[in-house]
């Protein structure tokens, strides 16, 4: 009786085994926690940094539409119209293109073309983005210069590279979004006596809406965030837009130009500081939306 | 045979590609009335069900002819959804769309170009008490209809195809997916409509077939063996693999 009591009361060797593994997660939680709260903190207290040390005005950073670091002028509202300007804009023309290609390779291609379209589609999704840079530096910026005069770099020639660059990242989570519409919807709606445009309009797109919202998304958000690709074709003058032809400068491509130039500590450098942790906030609202969109396909 | 014939198949053969899987099979099914079609997995009664509305044209090859109202449908000029319309299907597993009761329902009419809210509104009402699912859903019309029970997201399923009012509804083992209450509840559903619709269903269920067809079919290996009224069919079979398929010899 004792014996067995005691062999159902202690520790044995599996019981160690579960607690260990439970630990070691644990730990990896903790750890990317600490990670994730580290740069948070950081870039917060360095992004404040020019409101609190040096005293900038918070409503000038993002009202004036002077940015002159040299002159100390540190109005940042260019650099955010650019970024939304350019991000919206690719994701306008990709949001059409992608839905129809993805139904087309879903619904209507045989399905041995299929078996090649979609790897290639994936892997122009991993084409490192100062590929495209270069496509858009070699290609598509001479081009925009012939067509309407100029030198060609500037917001359109971004929002072309944007888009070239999230078209295929669209495309390719819509494909898979449609797939994962259920068979059986299409035979039902058929069997009703719908056409196969019917179909597709009234069952799998409406089923697939949540997951075609958050493949919009998560192309924009990664439009938003590009750096290299745009920094490469959209003139680097950080001023105001005036039209799809003039030079611009978003939240990114300042950021890289403008890093190496500047001293830690330094005004300057604490603005730049402020550009990245304007980034971040709109990098959270992103998810934020991902998390709302995925929420609302589940129904 | 005296009754009326719904639909008229006569020398019906499809194949999948090079594989025969139905051979000449020729029947009439009787207006009004249910018809089984019973047989083993594979015997092709699915098949010839699902060409009699042509669900198989983008599949299958299907030659012969299938007389709706004096009609061969069976034409390359057949438009096919208006042929859908008339003779609509309900599958194995229940399909509610991802939408509301009142929208699903109302699908096929939608498609059909119907916007009078009043006919709509009349029709999905109608629909449902024919499908006996409008006193279980008459308060929350407006609800998703995923969140209904198997048995009774089939009986939408219903009242979907009834809502287009067909003359025939094929149904492809429509409890097979079903607990036992919501199968006997279908079935009675079945014999209230068999009043207006034309029912021709396959099923794996022999108890389904005797206790509510009225003419059962059986096919084996692509081939019709025997048809006639079910109680013949179960009680004295013509043919020995009708026999033994009953007594379950093979299946």
């Amino acid at each position: 009786m004792d014996e067995l009591k005691k062999q159902l009361t202690t520790a044995s060797a599996e019981s160690r085994q579960e607690w260990r593994g439970k630990l070691i997660s644990y730990l990896a939680i903790v750890i990317i926690g600490g990670l994730v709260a580290t740069i948070l903190l950081f870039l917060t207290s360095k992004g404040l940094a020019l409101f609190t040390k040096d005293g900038y005005s918070l409503g000038t950073f993002l009202t004036s539409s002077n940015w002159q670091p040299s002159h100390h002028f540190y109005g940042a509202l260019p650099m955010i119209v650019t970024s939304f300007a350019v991000t919206l804009l690719a994701g306008i023309v990709a949001l059409p293109l992608a839905l129809v290609s993805a139904v087309a390779i879903t619904e209507m291609l045989p399905k041995r073309a299929n078996q090649w379209i979609q790897p290639v589609i994936e892997l122009l999704v991993g084409v490192p983005s100062v590929v495209y840079g270069y496509v858009g530096l070699t290609v598509i910026v001479p081009r925009l210069g012939q067509l309407f005069g100029g030198t060609g770099f500037g917001i359109l020639a971004a929002t072309c590279v944007l888009f070239l660059m999230v078209l295929p990242t669209m495309t390719s989570m819509t494909i898979d979004n449609l797939r994962r519409v259920p068979k059986e919807y299409r035979l039902a709606s058929a069997g009703l006596g719908a056409t196969r445009w019917q179909t597709i309009s009234r069952v799998v797109i409406p089923s697939a809406k949540g997951g075609i919202l958050t493949a919009m998304i998560f192309g924009m958000a990664r439009a938003f965030g590009e750096a290299l690709a745009v920094q490469m074709v959209i003139g680097n003058a950080a001023v105001m837009p005036d039209g799809l032809m003039s030079s611009a400068a978003t939240l990114t491509s300042v950021l890289t130009t403008g890093i190496g130039n500047t001293v830690m500590g330094t005004t300057s450098n604490n603005a730049l500081w402020s550009l990245a942790l304007i980034l971040l906030l709109m990098s959270l609202a992103f998810n934020l939306l991902l998390r709302l969109a995925a929420r609302k396909g589940e129904h | 045979m005296t009754e009326q014939a719904a639909l008229e198949v006569k020398n019906l053969h499809v194949a999948y590609g090079a594989k025969q899987v139905v051979q000449d099979v020729s029947l009439k099914f009787p207006a009004r009335q249910i018809t089984a079609m019973i047989g083993a997995s594979g015997s092709g009664k699915s098949t010839v069900l699902r060409s009699l509305n042509r669900m198989n044209d983008d599949l299958a090859t299907v030659t012969g002819t299938i007389n709706f109202h004096g009609l061969n449908i069976n034409q390359p000029d057949v438009n096919v959804y208006r042929v859908r319309q008339r003779i609509g299907m309900v599958f194995q597993q229940p399909t509610p769309f991802p939408l509301s009761i009142y929208e699903n329902v109302i699908y096929g009419l939608r498609l059909a170009g119907e916007r009078d809210r009043r006919v709509l509104d009349q029709r999905v009402e109608e629909s449902l008490r024919q499908a006996a699912l409008w006193d279980e859903v008459k308060d929350q019309l407006k609800a998703s209809a995923l969140a209904l029970s198997g048995g009774q997201q089939q009986r939408l399923c219903i009242a979907r195809t009834l809502a287009v009012r067909p003359e025939i509804i094929l149904m492809d083992e429509p409890t097979s997916a079903l607990d036992p209450v919501s199968t006997s509840q279908i079935e009675e559903t079945l014999v209230q409509l068999k009043e207006q619709f034309t029912i021709i269903m396959v099923t794996h269920n022999m108890q389904q077939a005797s206790r509510s067809a009225d003419w059962t079919a059986f096919m084996h290996q692509g081939r019709l063996v025997e048809f006639g009224p079910t109680a013949q069919i179960f009680m004295n079979p013509q043919e020995e693999q009708t026999a033994d398929y009953l007594s379950g010899k093979f299946g």
